[in-house]
């Protein structure tokens, strides 16, 4: 694992990442905006799933769409994350706080897309939960790292 | 006094000093900016997707709105309070920041968009408060928005790269 870190960290993309502004700007741009649309559908579909935003309505009107932005902001996010992730990625892994993000989003993906469209609202309830956690990780990971 | 003297002045306050001296200032009003960022935008583009007619058709424009707005006031409130806090601190940067100046022209887009909307759009909302395919006018306002605060977030992390 170690070596892996290693070898990341020394490769030519994440000197490339290291090395320019303007590159980590752009990525770090696309990271925020994959941040708000997984928080935006976060709550979205789980608040729908406790039945706190539209009662009235079934759950996949809320719970689909949902988790359908989600996805597009994990799509924008995750690769964006890995690339900033390089020039700094032996110390970045040894975080804590880091790896209780990665944790975090694997967690709460699963039970957004594993379980939220047939569980009770104890699920919309973990998943909003998991997804509040993850944002205030990776707030706490700008904050500590 | 010019704006540039203004920002100036600003960045000289106590506010300025806390942000920009303690150890965790400036990250703590970062944070909490981005996830009033994420209530706010995060929210805010429902109300726009079902402007759109893309999101709960079945259900009146009026009801959406009703239900997501404490949490589009909460987070607008939560992220101007905090981006005016981190503005004060490195005012006279940002003044001179192009992604700045393009981030503000977005906000003030998207608060026109919205003023219009509410102002003429949302006046004749009766009509057309159910129907699945809002007028162009309300989808128009849908997009422009949803555009405007997309650009907002990419400009505002642009800027805090390249300020310093």
């Amino acid at each position: 694992m170690e070596a892996a870190l290693t070898w990341y960290q020394s490769s030519a993309v994440a000197s490339a990442v290291g090395d320019s502004p303007t590159i980590t700007a752009v990525l770090s741009a696309f990271h925020a905006l994959g941040f708000t649309f997984i928080m935006g559908g976060a709550l979205f579909a789980n608040l729908g799933k406790l039945g706190v935003l539209f009662p009235a309505r079934p759950v996949h009107e809320t719970a689909g769409p949902g988790s359908r932005l989600i996805a597009l902001g994990l799509v924008l996010s995750v690769p964006t994350g890995l690339l900033l992730f390089g020039p700094r990625a032996v110390n970045a892994a040894h975080n804590s706080t880091f790896q209780l993000k990665l944790l975090l989003i694997l967690a709460a993906s699963a039970v957004q897309f594993g379980l939220l469209r047939r569980g009770t609202r104890a699920v919309g309830a973990l998943g909003l939960t998991l997804w509040i956690g993850l944002a205030l990780t990776a707030c706490a990971f700008i904050l500590l790292e | 006094m010019t704006l540039l003297q203004i920002c100036e002045w600003l960045e000289s306050t106590r506010l300025a000093e806390l942000v920009t001296q303690s150890t965790y200032g400036f990250p703590i009003v970062v944070a909490i900016h981005l996830l009033g960022l994420g209530l706010s935008v995060g929210t805010v583009i429902w109300f726009d997707l079902r402007l759109l007619g893309r999101i709960l058709t079945a259900t009146p424009v009026s009801e959406v709105y009703r239900r997501l707005a404490p949490f589009m006031v909460t987070g607008f409130m939560v992220m101007f309070g905090s981006g005016a806090v981190i503005f004060t601190g490195y005012a006279a940067a940002a003044y001179k920041n192009p992604y700045f100046r393009v981030k503000l022209a977005m906000l003030v887009l998207a608060g026109l968009n919205a003023a219009i909307f509410h102002v003429y759009t949302q006046r004749r909302l009766a009509g057309w408060d159910s129907w699945s395919q809002p007028p162009a006018s309300a989808r128009a306002a849908g997009a422009i928005s949803i555009v405007s605060w997309v650009v907002v977030v990419l400009a505002g992390r642009m800027m805090s790269y390249t300020m310093f």
